[in-house]
């Protein structure tokens, strides 16, 4: 089993009538994912045409749309100064998986649509993410996903193209990958690693596990804590921006937060002594799988 | 974006928050004759964004008409962290009881605003963090219902164990979270708050940093945008929208997405050559963007190699290979470009018979580009 989505989730694309809306339209259609219906304001009551499937309809909201479809999951592409009203517009129509693709939204809007979120029943992913991928079976989002194989490797990730380079690269293995999440770049968002490790723990088919994350914010930290508690699969991480400038300064109050935490080093650390194999080069994560006995 | 101090405090001033009387000047005569105005003893402050402005002589306190012509002269020369100062905040001097910190900022695990507040404020803020933590109060905000008057009660028993100063601090507290959520800031912060000996609360200082995707609904900061830009190269890519950070190596690199353009920095550094920037070129783009980036790039004499690494997802590699194709004239260092993911076979055939050297392998790619480097 593959976690969150499978090849029978229904997808509405929100956003649909974009450019890049469209193309992924027809790139997640050419690899079979269930794609409804589309919802552009303004744009409603036509069809898109797609290769390999019947027109799809676009309405001019959810509420519209569901008349005719019931759907698992949502994905965004909305520009930015619209996508908080679409996310809010799919938590208030209770879709049950939300993946928001936009990148660039604004930091308040995520904090308060992550309070809004409490007691509701849609899961966000995102924003500013490259979604899901079930390698050979379906994807919600953007990764391109002819690059990766089936196989029992679980990727959990807040970078997008990383992600594609270390999975790439996992493909090369006999073991292949069960699921690759990408839970998105920005410092507030929807699940975090913690929501996607338990995912990955609970599934069979996920033998074994690859975090990667990137200097900021306190993120891998906090997977550390948990992986220590609760993780018996093999697990491999990989920390972006060891050479990087420091963060540009938030005044103190970063720092006060952080507490000397957020950095590639304080990352390492933490993940080594969760019991996180760490590994330096994407193409070195070969290596360690080689040494395992799945 | 990052506000000047005078900018942050102007806001303050809006909402009724004390700050010291100030006037700006924009030249060591009008420093002088401001000092005259405000009074003796009377403070200039350098405005410029970067941290450590005190301890760079960025600040002066003035007794007399004597000396404020002697700092005025001195501050309007001096560079703080290669940044010139070109204008001076002149500032009464205030009696003060008591310095305090307090700030409004983003916690980023509990996803809402926190305040930060401690009774000893000043420069040794994070050391003071650092050794007696518990010395630093701390209240999460609701992001949708605002900061309630019990939280602000709390805070004020907390900081002075009783309620004498709470409908001041109270007040305070109300305002400041409010510019947080109006200007939609990252931070708001004021070190130090003073508690002057008429018991009442004056921001001697004042940081804000405004969420740059929140901008394009705050025309009102449009008059602050001119920002004190280190580089010209920046200050263009900022116009742009990329994100791009120059370094100090030869190998120029155009990278999609953060997380692998900080990968590939930390292996040209391991592979023994410095990267020249950091430049992520973000996700869905076009042919005109790559070619925006190249000739951004190649503005800087210090490279003397290009490294492209693109992993296509939503960023398709034909844009970037016909963006390469169209600037390749221009440029006359190596390139080299690492090209994978949707539409690479297009890309390959846009650059077949071009001087780029294509690299399938992301650590080829980079062994490559830190090779012609070190010869050239």
């Amino acid at each position: 089993m593959s976690i969150l989505i499978n090849k029978d989730t229904k997808v509405l694309v929100q956003g649909i009538t974009g450019r890049d809306g469209q193309f992924h339209t027809q790139r997640m259609i050419n690899f079979g994912t269930k794609i409804l219906a589309g919802v552009t304001p303004g744009k409603g009551s036509q069809k898109i045409d797609f290769q390999n499937s019947e027109p799809i309809p676009v309405f001019n909201s959810i509420y519209e749309a569901k008349k005719y479809f019931e759907f698992d999951a949502s994905i965004i592409f909305v520009p930015a100064a619209f996508a908080t009203d679409a996310i809010y517009e799919a938590i208030d129509e209770n879709i049950p998986l939300i993946v928001v693709i936009t990148e660039g939204i604004p930091v308040h809007d995520m904090m308060k649509i992550n309070a809004y979120l409490k007691n509701k029943k849609s899961k966000l992913l995102g924003p500013n993410c490259p979604g899901i991928l079930v390698p050979e079976e379906v994807k919600i989002g953007i990764i391109p996903h002819e690059y990766f194989k089936r196989g029992v490797i679980g990727v959990v990730s807040r970078s997008g193209t990383l992600t594609y380079e270390i999975s790439y690269h996992i493909s090369q293995t006999k073991y292949g990958l069960s699921t690759i999440v990408g839970i998105g770049g920005d410092p507030i968002k929807g699940m975090d690693f913690v929501d996607i490790l338990k995912l990955f723990n609970k599934d069979e088919e996920t033998k074994a596990i690859v975090i990667i994350g990137e200097i900021g914010g306190l993120d891998e930290e906090e997977a550390a804590k948990f992986v220590k508690r609760n993780i018996k699969k093999p697990i491999f991480g990989f920390i972006a921006g060891k050479t990087a400038p420091p963060e540009k300064r938030m005044g103190h109050a970063g720092a006060i937060i952080e507490q000397g935490k957020g950095t590639a080093q304080s990352k390492i650390e933490a993940f080594i002594s969760a019991g996180i194999e760490v590994f330096e080069e994407p193409q070195e994560i070969v290596n360690l799988l080689a040494k395992l006995n799945l | 974006m990052k506000l000047f101090e005078y900018q942050a405090k102007e806001i303050f001033r809006r909402f009724n928050i004390f700050t010291p009387k100030e006037k700006l000047a924009n030249n060591e005569y009008e420093a002088m004759i401001f000092a005259k105005e405000i009074g003796f003893p009377c403070i200039f402050k350098a405005q410029v964004l970067v941290g450590g402005r005190g301890k760079a002589g960025g600040i002066k306190k003035v007794e007399n008409e004597n000396e404020a012509k002697k700092l005025a002269k001195e501050i309007f020369s001096l560079k703080i962290k290669d940044i010139p100062v070109e204008k001076v905040l002149v500032s009464s001097f205030v009696d003060i009881k008591k310095e305090l910190y307090l700030s409004v900022t983003i916690d980023r695990q509990e996803k809402s605003p926190i305040i930060i507040a401690s009774k000893e404020g000043g420069i040794e803020i994070e050391e003071l963090a650092r050794e007696r933590p518990e010395s630093i109060l701390k209240i999460n905000i609701d992001p949708l219902l605002g900061l309630k008057n019990y939280q602000a009660r709390n805070l004020c028993l907390d900081l002075f164990g009783d309620l004498s100063l709470v409908n001041q601090f109270s007040e305070l507290l109300q305002k400041l979270t409010t510019i947080f959520f109006l200007y939609e800031a990252q931070l708001v912060e004021i070190n130090p708050l003073a508690l002057t000996s008429d018991n009442n609360f004056c921001a001697i200082d004042a940081k804000m940093i405004i969420d740059d995707n929140a901008l394009f609904r705050h025309p009102e900061l449009k008059t602050y945008e001119k920002q004190e830009i280190r580089n010209k190269i920046e200050e263009e890519a900022k116009t742009l929208g990329f994100s791009y950070i120059k370094l100090e190596g030869k190998v120029g690199c155009i990278v999609n997405g953060a997380g692998l353009a900080m990968a590939t920095l930390d292996l040209i550094k391991k592979y023994g050559e410095n990267p020249a920037n950091f430049l992520d070129i973000g996700g869905s783009t076009n042919k005109e963007r790559i070619e925006k980036a190249l000739r951004l790039l190649i503005q800087d004499k210090d490279i003397k190699v290009i490294l492209v690494n693109i992993f296509g997802g939503i960023t398709r590699c034909d844009d970037v290979a016909q963006g390469l194709l169209s600037v390749i004239k221009e440029i006359d260092i190596p390139i080299v470009a690492r090209l994978i993911g949707t539409n690479q076979d297009k890309a390959y055939e846009i650059l077949k018979d071009t001087k780029v050297i294509l690299i399938d392998d992301m650590k080829e790619a980079i062994k490559k580009a830190v090779e012609i480097a070190v010869k050239l």
